[in-house]
């Protein structure tokens, strides 16, 4: 009985410390949590140049991940929150399921932007949400196929399915090549954005079609392993690829004529339009509320050097400070 | 000197010496993590992969075990939000979430049944099965709105707790009772101390694991339902990845993994420490790269002090 009340006198004087010490300690910088889904290449570069632009401007950046986890990433909202984040910025995980993260955000009073994750409800709610159009996105490059491919039969390599981009990335992509009925879509596969696994339903996809002329593969992590497969198979020369993202692989790949297309959607130019926006909502400069499209760019070997790169330098990153924000879309989206 | 450390913090001690720890450094990083908000938001962040693993307890207790429970949960939580989404009925809603999940806790209890087969192999199929069937009904598209849930159960707080901790605790208790004073709850010990020792002693082994299998079922559809309710959407995904959280949970909380022992207080003491791991990394500020290695290490050392009791 003895021993566990020195315990609990210990534990209360530790903690009485503890609250005193950390009084101490606290800082008056603004900081800003960075709450990506994954630590996949894309949201790792988002980060890095997120963290690069928060440094260059004053601002100190925490990095959570979600892991893909819904439940993860609003934990990690209510984390941000009782850290005492001044605010918010968000990688949605999915394309719905923030409801819960807004609300949380309100509550406390602290400002949430979202990357991706769009619905018109919530807009009112938050800082702004900056997103692709899914669809739109990939639907020129099914209109490139279309015009550059005059007939024949193609595979798309798929993301994972259920989270709804994969599946919308292939809605759009057939709207575009529909512009031409003589191609035909004999496979659709999902490699799960895995390079190995796009690697193998490559190989499985030309063992079943020798015949195959065009591939539209979701990601460049994806299509290195699909090109790598193609190669082995001695196909790659028959084969005209089409991606998106444009990864620092992926335009390598373009450059050594391996891929012919990529619509880009470079996180870190994005990442950094985003804080900036956050910043200005917080500090009152910027109304918030709005919805603004992310910058997306088609990259073929043409224009390789005119792209918004995923590992840009430091002195890019500051000189996108410099660029003008995106106006708001108005109105916005209706979903 | 070792074994003298062991003795003294050997076990559940551990665990509550790795928390105590735990909450006194983070206090000092960030004395928010002190707060009763922040408790609050810990035991809500910790139960649904709490109620889940209640339902893992109850079958490694027994020697059993469900890979399927992420599936399950992605499956029936779907389920519920196209109901809402059809036929705008909650009530018809939840109930069909858990005529999926306990249906498919029998089933999955019915193959266990038949010894055929380890049930780390048959479940590992049925989770391929059950999220392959999430994904083909959905095609993808989240669903957005579960028809008042959110209201009813995701944001509603009593006495200043979130109503979803109030389920966890409640499935806690129920359970922890079912397992200590119900004759079937004392077969899963015996099954799960040797199975053919209890076969002779007159238990009938195959119904017992149909039962508890089915229990585990009806575990995963309250999970669903809560799940879906704080998110106040369906994914066809969003259960991935609870089945492993949840083996892991109740491991490291002194159940073993080959059955016999083991009591949902222990898991709760697993679920605390991997909610409380993962809120403290973040209220420090530890890097997310190195969130999970200090996270793996943890749960290793947790383990590791486990096995040596």
């Amino acid at each position: 009985m003895r021993k566990r009340n020195v315990w609990s006198v210990g534990v209360m004087v530790l903690c009485m410390v503890v609250l005193f010490l950390g009084g101490a300690f606290a800082e008056d910088q603004l900081e800003i949590a960075f709450i990506r889904a994954t630590g996949e290449p894309y949201y790792q570069y988002g980060s890095r140049a997120a963290e690069i632009a928060a440094k260059k401007l004053g601002v100190k950046m925490i990095v959570y991940t979600s892991n893909l986890d819904p439940a993860q990433e609003l934990a990690n909202v209510q984390d941000a929150i009782s850290r005492g984040v001044d605010g918010i910025l968000i990688y949605a995980v999915s394309l719905s399921s923030e409801r819960a993260a807004v609300d949380a955000a309100n509550k406390a009073g602290v400002p949430i932007f979202f990357q991706y994750g769009y619905h018109p409800d919530l807009l009112p709610k938050s800082a702004g949400f900056m997103q692709i159009d899914l669809k739109g996105f990939a639907r020129p490059l099914g209109e490139w196929m279309a015009e550059n491919i005059p007939s024949g039969k193609i595979a798309i390599i798929e993301g994972t399915l259920g989270r709804g981009d994969a599946e919308a990335y292939t809605e759009g992509f057939l709207e575009g090549l529909a512009k031409n009925p003589n191609i035909q879509v004999v496979a659709k596969v999902s490699a799960e954005w895995n390079r190995q696994k796009a690697y193998e339903a490559a190989t499985n996809i030309i063992t079943a079609h020798p015949d195959i002329v065009g591939m539209f593969v979701q990601n460049e992590d994806m299509a290195v392993g699909v090109v790598n497969a193609l190669e082995r198979l001695g196909k790659l020369e028959q084969v005209k690829i089409v991606s998106q993202n444009g990864a620092p692989y992926g335009l390598d790949l373009i450059r050594e004529g391996k891929l012919q297309l990529t619509n880009a959607n470079p996180p870190s130019i994005a990442s950094v339009m985003a804080l900036r926006i956050l910043l200005g909502v917080i500090k009152g400069e910027i109304e918030p509320g709005h919805f603004y499209w992310a910058p997306t760019q088609l990259i073929s070997k043409e224009n390789l050097n005119v792209a918004y790169r995923w590992d840009a330098s430091e002195e890019e990153i500051e000189e996108w400070l410099k660029l003008p924000l995106p106006e708001p879309v108005i109105p916005p989206p209706s979903s | 000197m070792g074994k003298a450390l062991l003795a003294l913090f050997g076990g559940r001690n551990v665990l509550v010496l790795v928390l105590l720890v735990l909450a006194l450094t983070t206090g000092i990083v960030n004395p928010r993590f002190l707060t009763l908000q922040n408790a609050l938001n810990i035991m809500l962040q910790v139960s649904v992969l709490g109620i889940v693993s209640t339902g893992a307890t109850i079958l490694l207790i027994s020697g059993g075990l469900d890979l399927s429970v992420g599936s399950l949960l992605s499956l029936s939580a779907y389920i519920a939000g196209l109901v809402i989404l059809r036929f705008q009925s909650l009530p018809l809603a939840i109930l069909l979430a858990f005529c999926t999940s306990v249906g498919f806790g029998a089933f999955n209890g019915l193959l266990a049944a038949t010894e055929r087969a380890h049930p780390f192999i048959i479940t590992l199929g049925m989770m391929t099965f059950l999220q392959g069937i999430a994904i083909a009904i959905s095609r993808g598209s989240p669903i957005n709105g579960m028809g008042g849930l959110y209201e009813i159960i995701g944001i509603r707080d009593f006495l200043r707790i979130p109503l979803p901790v109030f389920v966890f605790l409640a499935v806690l208790v129920v359970v922890d009772i079912f397992l200590r004073y119900f004759p079937l709850g004392r077969y899963a010990y015996a099954i799960g101390g040797n199975q053919e020792a209890s076969r002779l002693s007159g238990i009938r082994v195959g119904r017992v694991k149909v039962i508890l299998y089915t229990l585990n079922g009806v575990c995963v559809g309250i999970a669903a339902i809560v799940l879906s309710a704080i998110l106040d959407s369906a994914l066809p995904t969003m259960g991935s990845g609870y089945e492993l959280r949840a083996v892991a949970a109740t491991v490291i909380g002194g159940t073993p993994l080959f059955g016999g022992r083991g009591s949902v207080w222990r898991t709760l003491l697993g679920v605390l420490l991997l909610g409380l791991v993962s809120n403290s990394l973040n209220l420090m500020g530890v890097s997310a790269n190195l969130q999970n290695v200090v996270l793996g290490a943890i749960m290793v050392m947790a383990v590791m002090f486990q096995g040596s009791k």
